[in-house]
């Protein structure tokens, strides 16, 4: 090889090792191991629900007037008493506050608590896991009720004067109670003689409350659909439909939360796209309370309770607050939702 | 070799051997020190599914074509829904398996009526990309039964898995190689 | 080194993460009878077996014998070729080059600084066995038992000497990787070598376009340049290089006695092989005072690689996940960048409180400023001993390999007429025998 054609030889090598070595470089300057880009899968892998956040600023005719953390660590239950005190269940206690949000006391549980009920003279019911609690109005044990069933799992109690119902998601029952603790009968079981289709309960929320009109509202979350019965254990009628419109109950397993407003108007919380909204006592639409936009999408399910002045009070068991919601005109309550989205 | 070259070689060849002693010695019983004292056996990749949030990183980051994740069922969790939302798109048309009421982008997800009003789901592993998409559906409506899991008779278990790098939730942990899994449970 | 108690608590309270507050207990439906509820383990697949490891490091030790005894004993060039490409088959497709040595460094620097990390003793065995294969017989692993090596050993048609200043220049890198790997394992940032393995996506035959880029580059260069990746990058092979030096048996070119009849002189496409020291050797007073001038620098190298290492500290500290997660929920907490990330989101999902988390990255960024100082310093001082060894001639008589420079290849045997009146010595008698 002549020295030209050497020297040429080197060139060409150089240059291509110039080359490759500046395609390295670039490479590894693009190469990505810290999921920066995230999955680029495209939309057809992922999961949406951007089209089904949005509710009409019309419909949302409550804002929120106050917000107070509940203290708890995994707060799960919420009651109001007659003097309008708030009660947190949670953790392995019970916390109450005043009607302003102040807190005004504690008190220990053998258990974790699953719900409360506190009752018009003031006596509290505490589901623990598969039993009943009651306590007195200053806070002692007075009696502990055996489970119903092995596999009993009480999710919600309301309290009547006469009558103690438990919600038994375990067994798929509302069981109704005497004050005393005496078991009258089971309510909701199916039973194709008197066309009740059964409770079906896939996750553990099933709630209850006594309406205006004397007829005790179930949920039936398997079914998306709120279920009226008798005290004798009839099923009167029942209202609901599945779908993503407003007034109707989204994804599985919902409506799970209950209560009742003074006027007999049915507040209904959902799961998922967390909503809590006020229905007729016959189940129509009658406005929202607040959406997912603040309290979340989760599946944790935001228990509510109603006071004496018709005040709606929610459990946010995503942001461990309890959130206090009046009444106002419609779409009043946008700016309370922006200004608090964000904790 | 020369003469004169002979004196220093001995005692240069000792302190050789000896630093190679020394080295061999540092070497040999430094791995023995490290793996000696606690030896649970070898370890492999798997995912927390209390922390995965489903990022759907899982089917792009692993150096396999066909991601060595998928999503598994934890059956004692399912609440068996006749409306399953990990299994229909958010809002469906229909409770049918019409695939416009399918949320799954491979099919992957096998739905099967029990008796009213129960319906299995199970996951067809060949067809699942380990996407994430049901698992969401299912955590934010449902009982968080789909999760996904490592199948470790697809992992080429990586000394650096490639995904674990690229996880968001730092969901990833090495597990004892005799209970591979994380199953969810019941408890 | 020690690191502070409470920092390192917080971090493992950051890492544990919370768990989701939704406990599930309860029952699944009560199905009628005749039904039952499918095996959610069956689901899964056991682990591979531990057996696999225990052949890789049984097939390791027996290629390390193997190559050594061809490199020292058989000096056999074809020999090495072909247990190279045995080893590209075995260690690179088909059990797709992980765990490799070159790894496995990592993982012993994981065990050291994590106590929760158990050093499994497959990478235990691929760690030290070619370190001990080599104190005793030379790099005779890079020579046929390392896929990487063989596979740009494979491709290296024409080779080009790289100047002797930039190689030892570019020599000095695999020194500085070797150093940042260890850093982040040792931050338990990631294992970095492992993310920029260039050829682990083709034995797997799947890699992400730009690392298949990268490795084609490498392998490109590799044509003119011999092993670019072991020379010039590989931190173990730096580890093998010092190792080397004190080897036992080493490859020589020679057999027998070096006639220095120079037809070896440019037989090494890794420019490993050292000339005899010129008959006249420069002025003792210029030695000596580029000696000192050498020893003087030292400390001012190391400063200097101080400076830069701190000064790098925050580049280097990004590669932490939970820093990079402190850094963009500080940001979004202040409000001076839009919306979140799944990172943030995950991290807000847990519920961990924010300080718990700022607190655990400047305990980490602490240990990265310290971290990446004394990887300055180290960086500094391979720089100055590189210079030292320049600055040192010692007196060479004949043509020899650089212990550490030489991979073990065996391609100068057949430059050496000695070896070749040997090997026609050797051969005759066999011809003759049928």
């Amino acid at each position: 090889m002549t020295a030209r054609g050497a020297i040429s030889t080197r060139a060409a090598a150089g240059l291509i090792v110039f080359l490759a070595l500046v395609a390295a470089v670039v490479a590894v300057a693009l190469h990505d191991p810290i999921g920066r880009r995230g999955n680029r899968l495209g939309r057809d892998f992922a999961y949406e629900t951007k089209d089904l956040r949005p509710i009409p600023p019309d419909l949302i005719r409550y804002a929120e007037r106050a917000a107070f953390d509940a203290g708890l660590a995994v707060p799960r239950a919420i009651a109001v008493d007659a003097g309008d005190k708030i009660y947190v269940a949670g953790d392995r206690a019970v916390v109450w506050f005043t009607t302003h949000g102040a807190p005004a006391g504690a008190r220990a549980l053998d258990g974790e608590p699953t719900c409360l009920a506190v009752g018009a003279d003031g006596t509290w019911h505490v589901g623990l896991g598969g039993h009943v609690e009651v306590f007195d109005p200053a806070g002692a044990r007075a009696a502990a009720w055996t489970p119903h069933g092995a596999r009993s799992y009480i999710t919600a109690i309301a309290a009547a004067p006469d009558a103690i119902f438990v919600a038994d998601a375990g067994e798929r029952l509302v069981l109704l109670y005497r004050p005393d603790g005496a078991f009258v009968r089971p309510i909701g079981g199916r039973d194709a003689a008197r066309a009740i289709p059964g409770l079906v309960v896939p996750s553990p929320f099933l709630d209850l409350a006594m309406g205006k009109d004397g007829l005790l509202r179930v949920t039936n979350p398997g079914r998306r659909k709120v279920e009226a019965y008798s005290l004798e254990g009839d099923l009167c009628f029942a209202w609901g439909e599945a779908g993503a419109a407003i007034d109707r109950f989204c994804g599985c397993c919902n409506p799970v939360h209950l209560a009742v407003l003074p006027d007999g108007a049915l507040v209904a919380a959902e799961k998922g796209l967390a909503t809590v909204k006020v229905c007729e006592p016959d189940g129509a639409l009658r406005c929202v309370v607040a959406g997912p936009d603040l309290l979340g999408e989760n599946a944790l399910g935001c228990d509510v309770a109603v006071d004496s002045r018709g005040r709606i009070v929610v459990l946010d068991p995503a942001a461990k607050k309890v959130r206090i919601f009046e009444p106002a005109p419609p779409g009043g309550s946008r700016s309370q939702e922006t200004g608090s989205a964000h904790e | 070799m020369s003469d004169h070259e002979t004196t220093p070689i001995p005692r240069r060849g000792f302190m050789r051997a000896a630093a190679r002693a020394a080295c061999a010695l540092g070497i040999g019983g430094g791995a023995a020190y490290l793996v000696a004292p606690r030896t649970p056996g070898e370890r492999v990749w798997q995912i927390d599914p209390e922390k995965c949030i489903a990022c759907g990183n899982c089917a792009t980051y692993c150096v396999l074509r066909e991601s060595a994740v998928k999503c598994v069922h934890s059956f004692a969790m399912c609440g068996y829904c006749e409306l399953c939302t990990g299994f229909f798109n958010p809002s469906p048309n229909d409770l049918t398996t019409a695939a416009e009421n399918v949320l799954c982008p491979t099919g992957a997800i096998v739905r099967r009526f029990v008796e009213d009003p129960y319906f299995e789901y199970t996951i067809d592993q060949n067809l699942c990309i380990g996407c994430g998409k049901c698992v969401k559906g299912c955590k934010m409506f449902g009982n968080g039964s789909l999760y996904l899991q490592v199948i470790h008779d697809r992992c080429l278990n990586c000394n650096q898995c490639s995904i674990a790098a690229a996880c968001p939730s730092e969901a990833w942990v090495r597990v004892p190689a005799a209970r591979p899994h994380l199953w969810k449970k019941v408890t | 080194m020690r690191f502070p108690i409470v920092p390192t608590l917080a971090l493992v309270a950051i890492l544990s993460g919370g768990r989701a507050a939704a406990e599930q207990r309860f029952p699944p439906p009560d199905f009628s009878p005749g039904y039952s509820l499918p095996v959610t383990e069956a689901q899964g697949a056991p682990a591979r077996a531990d057996a696999r490891g225990y052949i890789d490091a049984a097939v390791l030790a027996g290629a390390l014998a193997l190559a050594s005894y061809l490199a020292l004993g058989r000096r056999s060039r074809r020999g090495l070729v072909l247990l190279g490409l045995g080893s590209l088959a075995y260690f690179g497709f088909y059990r797709h080059g992980c765990i490799c040595p070159v790894g496995a460094v990592q993982n012993v620097v994981l065990a050291i600084t994590d106590p929760g990390y158990a050093l499994p003793l497959t990478a235990a065995l691929f760690f030290a066995l070619p370190l001990l294969f080599t104190l005793f017989f030379g790099r005779a692993f890079c020579a046929a038992v390392c896929p990487l090596g063989a596979v740009q050993d494979v491709v290296l048609a024409s080779p080009v000497a790289v100047p002797g200043w930039l190689a030892r220049a570019l020599g000095l890198v695999p020194f500085v990787y070797l150093g940042a790997a260890v850093l982040l394992v040792a931050t338990g940032s990631t294992f970095l070598i492992c993310r920029y393995d260039p050829f682990v996506g083709f034995f797997r035959l799947s890699a992400g376009l730009d690392l298949t880029i990268y490795g084609a580059a490498l392998l490109i260069i590799g044509v003119f340049v011999g092993r670019p990746y072991c020379r010039f990058l590989c931190p173990y092979g730096a580890l093998l290089g010092l190792v080397s030096r004190l080897s036992w048996r080493r490859v020589t070119i020679t057999p027998a006695e070096c006639v220095r009849c120079r037809l070896c002189e440019d037989a090494c496409p890794f420019g490993a092989i050292t000339t005899p020291s010129p008959e006249t050797p420069p002025a003792r007073r210029a030695g000596k005072t580029a000696l000192a001038v050498t020893l003087l620098a030292l400390p001012l190298l190391m400063g200097l690689g101080a400076l830069a290492g701190r000064a790098l500290s925050p580049a280097f500290a990004h590669t932490h996940a939970t820093i990079r997660l402190a850094e963009r929920v500080w940001l979004e907490e202040a409000g001076e960048v839009e919306g979140t990330t799944d990172q943030s989101d995950a991290f807000r999902a847990t519920g961990l409180a924010l300080d718990d988390l700022y607190l655990a990255a400047g305990a980490l960024r602490a240990r990265f400023d310290t971290g990446t100082t004394i990887l300055g310093v180290f960086a500094g001082l391979a720089a100055g001993a590189t210079l030292l060894r320049v600055s040192l001639r010692r007196t060479r008589r004949d043509y020899e390999a650089d212990p550490a420079l030489c991979l073990a290849c065996g391609r100068c045997y057949r430059y050496c007429p000695v070896e070749t009146d040997r090997g026609k010595r050797h051969r005759k008698p066999r011809e003759a025998a049928p």
